[in-house]
């Protein structure tokens, strides 16, 4: 059995749990008050903008399935390829950053207040890291029971809460609404930085890569939209004021013997943490080990550590820096997504499809050395 | 290596063990009373669990409750400032109720909630209260039920919901509202009930709760039962702003809760002709506020369907009453529905000018551009607004008994 692959099941929920850490990790307040309608429209907008933005990729695939847009580039040029991979790394490494930092801030404001940054952060990354060794298709298959457990949770904390919903807080838009639903668009597509990692591991999806992004992203927007619902009808405008609108709503959902929720709600935030930092983690990996010599792969993992733990703990205990990574811009994820496979798609556009390959080439593999083992590909 | 992750996953469990505090030095508040200190600051009451001795059946309330005050200019000074003061840290995770004075909540109390809505630890579900005097006179009263005053004094705020009498309001609810320049929000009102022996109203039990000794006095002289609680529910207070400006009797609270669609069962004394007094029991409620819009003239119909049990009837003298007359009695009920939703809606609407109803949300909803324009004056627009109120109460049970005129006799 290929342990570097995954299912379109178990792709589409590690993609799902990964979006999910985002939303559970949005904090509305660090960008100025709204209406609740051009929150759910914006997000609506966003995910419609998704499905255009993985078009690209997708046909690409077609063209050269099972390879990706690094092994593409590297054939055509092999210091383009490197350096995109870089690019990708980077990217992947700062939002794996991010989401430490952002698993960080949760605990240390929510949770345990007097904790320190530097425990969580370590022992978060360090547990993560450990399980990315073991490769994508061992998350893949932890992603599918997390999941059910997921949904299971987040649906009581939403039933609970649904007695004390009411459709007046979700508030009409008044002023401006193209302005207001594209600005909650443009930050709902910022934080969509699953869409690089779907391009990067499309050739890691056994079959059925149309079926993982539409599932992916019907998923996510239903799963977005309702949380966003919930906390708008039971919360009003003090949810989007709230630090952490749904840990907010679970911390006032009770029922019969329960009187919060929100310890149900803190496993969730484990949950998905852990699953997208590991993922963020094995992709990271696997566009560095493109980009490096082999005798330096095995410390690829170490340096991730370093420098994501490094980087979290100073940031950290610096709000104003999580302010703006929160409200980032969503062109590095439109050019990551989207971007570069149209380029790819566009440079090669007369060039001949290469025949089907019988071993699957992926991402985890780096072009610059087909001879390499095998054993090599799992991104341990 | 497996080993390794294993420990490095056991110690993620561990995370709570930091900075931990052992439980014999916590005190877990039950109930918290704030009143206004001197210097404009904030005098606050706590009232923790402590059990009279370990080992032996808890029973009695009071036994297990012990008051602690601490003042400060701020909430989190005068957390600080108790703890200090009585050796233990505070715990507010279990805190169940929070009782603001009537003085402090005519003076704002904005300033004074923040300190809940972001401390880790407070429970944003909690119930709210104000108080007819001092907080700190309400937290320390004798309750003789259950093992904590605080879970009567939810409970009473809890049945006082159930029995459609008046609205139980939750901390985020009124943090909600607070959050809206245009809501209103209401808190209920509690009181102590005056001692029918002429005894002080609250020192005993005050000092009882201090000293965790089980007493006699409290509300109860010689061999007699002690009353449960001395404390009732006696209104609604009404906020605008942050401010309470006002105060709305049990009628017009009920009122209140009608045309919020809160009420699920309730009670309604009513008489004509025929009945001394009949007790109609309302077994279902639903009521529709609607906005009507005509330009810059907003007012609104409240629609209620109600279905009711006669549940205890007393005729005059000599009467005896047909199915016919059933119709009679729904029409007088609906009257008093009508009254009691009128008489809310001028007080709280027209005269102390508070949106307690979610009127502007119900114009935002229905005209987006209406709303625009008059959001800014929405406060001074309410006093302009009508209601009209057109219940529909339906008597279909009669309950065991019916006394006809073509009973036999």
């Amino acid at each position: 059995m290929k342990t570097d692959t995954i299912g379109a099941g178990q792709a589409v929920l590690l993609l799902f749990l990964s979006r999910c850490f985002n939303f559970l990790n949005y904090i509305p307040a660090f960008l100025g008050r709204a209406e609740g309608m051009s929150i759910l429209a914006g997000n609506l907008v966003s995910f419609l903008l998704q499905g255009f933005l993985l078009i690209p990729a997708i046909l690409l695939y077609q063209r050269f399935p099972r390879q990706n847009v690094l092994e593409i580039t590297c054939q055509k040029s092999r210091i383009f390829g490197i350096f995109l991979a870089v690019c990708y790394a980077a990217a992947t490494l700062l939002n794996l950053t991010g989401s430490l930092v952002g698993f960080e801030y949760f605990i240390t404001n929510a949770i345990f207040p007097k904790s320190p940054v530097i425990f969580i952060v370590i022992s978060m990354a360090i547990v993560c890291i450990l399980c990315a060794r073991h490769g994508i298709q061992g998350i893949g298959r932890a992603a599918c029971i997390l999941a059910v457990y997921f949904l299971i949770s987040t649906l009581f904390i939403n039933l609970v809460s649904l007695k004390s919903a009411d459709l007046l807080n979700i508030r009409p838009i008044t002023e401006q609404p193209v302005a207001s639903i594209a600005r909650w668009a443009s930050d709902s597509l910022a934080k969509s930085n699953e869409l690089t990692l779907f391009v990067l591991l499309l050739p890691q999806i056994r079959s059925g890569q149309k079926r993982t992004a539409a599932g992916f992203l019907l998923l996510s927007l239903g799963f977005v939209e309702s949380m966003i619902f919930f906390v708008l009808s039971v919360l009003g405008d003090y949810g989007l004021i709230q630090t952490f609108p749904y840990y907010s709503l679970a911390s006032v959902a009770d029922i019969s013997i329960f009187q919060r929720l929100d310890s149900l709600h803190m496993m969730l935030w484990v949950i998905v943490a852990f699953v997208r930092i590991t993922l963020m983690a094995i992709v990271c990996k696997a566009c560095l080990q493109t980009a490096l010599p082999k005798k330096l792969h095995g410390w690829i993992f170490p340096f991730i550590l370093a420098v994501s733990c490094t980087a979290a703990i100073l940031i950290g205990s610096r709000p104003e820096i999580i302010q703006n990574i929160s409200s980032t811009n969503p062109a590095l994820v439109i050019l990551l997504s989207a971007g570069v496979p149209l380029i790819l798609l566009l440079i090669t556009r007369k060039e001949v499809p290469p025949p089907h390959e019988k071993t699957i080439e992926s991402v985890l593999r780096p072009t610059a050395d087909p001879d390499e083992p095998a054993s090599n590909r799992v991104s341990g | 290596m497996f080993c390794g992750l294993l420990l490095i996953l056991t110690s993620l469990l561990l995370t709570g063990c930091l900075g931990e505090v052992q439980l014999n030095q916590r005190a877990i508040v039950q109930a918290i009373g704030i009143d206004l200190g001197q210097d404009g600051g904030v005098e606050l009451t706590f009232q923790i669990f402590a059990p009279a001795a370990s080992g032996i059946e808890i029973s009695a309330s009071a036994e297990n409750a012990k008051i602690i005050t601490a003042s400060g200019r701020t909430v989190s000074e005068a957390v600080q400032n108790a703890t200090l003061t009585q050796g233990k840290e505070l715990f507010i995770g279990h805190n169940r109720i929070v009782i603001l004075s009537k003085e402090l909540a005519e003076q704002g109390v904005e300033q004074t909630l923040s300190y809940f809505s972001a401390n880790a630890f407070s429970r944003q579900n909690v119930c709210m209260m104000v108080s007819e005097g001092k907080a700190k006179e309400l937290l320390s009263a004798k309750i003789n039920q259950g093992i904590l005053p605080a879970e009567t004094l939810e409970k009473i705020a809890l049945n006082t919901r159930e029995a459609g009498m008046l609205q139980n309001i939750k901390l985020f609810e009124f943090l909600k509202a607070l959050e809206n320049k245009h809501e209103s929000s209401m808190i209920p009102v509690a009181a102590l009930q005056p001692d029918p022996e002429g005894q002080s109203e609250n020192g005993s039990g005050e000092e009882n709760a201090q000293s965790g000794k089980k007493g006699s006095e409290g509300g109860s002289s010689g061999n007699s039962i002690e009353q449960v609680s001395s404390i009732s529910l006696v209104g609604m207070a009404i906020f605008s702003g942050g401010k309470m400006v006002g105060m709305l009797n049990p009628e017009e609270s009920r009122g209140l809760m009608w045309i919020r669609d809160a009420v699920e069962r309730t009670s309604l004394l009513v008489s004509d002709d025929k009945y001394e007094v009949a007790s109609l029991d309302i077994f279902e409620c639903d009521s529709k506020l609607i906005p009507v819009i005509e330009g810059k003239e907003i007012d609104f119909i409240l629609e209620l369907e109600l279905q009711a049990t006669i549940g205890e009837a007393l005729l005059k003298e000599g009467q005896t009453v047909r199915m016919e007359d059933i119709d009679n009695l729904e029409r007088v009920g609906e009257e008093l529905i009508r009254k009691e939703c009128l008489d809310a809606f001028q007080k709280a609407v027209r005269e102390f000018q508070a949106d307690v109803f979610n009127l502007g949300n119900l114009v935002w909803v229905k005209d987006v551009q209406i709303w625009t324009e008059i959001r800014e004056d929405w406060p001074s627009m309410l006093k302009k607004i009508d209601l009209e109120v057109r219940p529909d109460l339906k008597i279909d049970r009669v309950g065991l008994e019916f006394k006809s005129d073509q009973t036999p006799r």
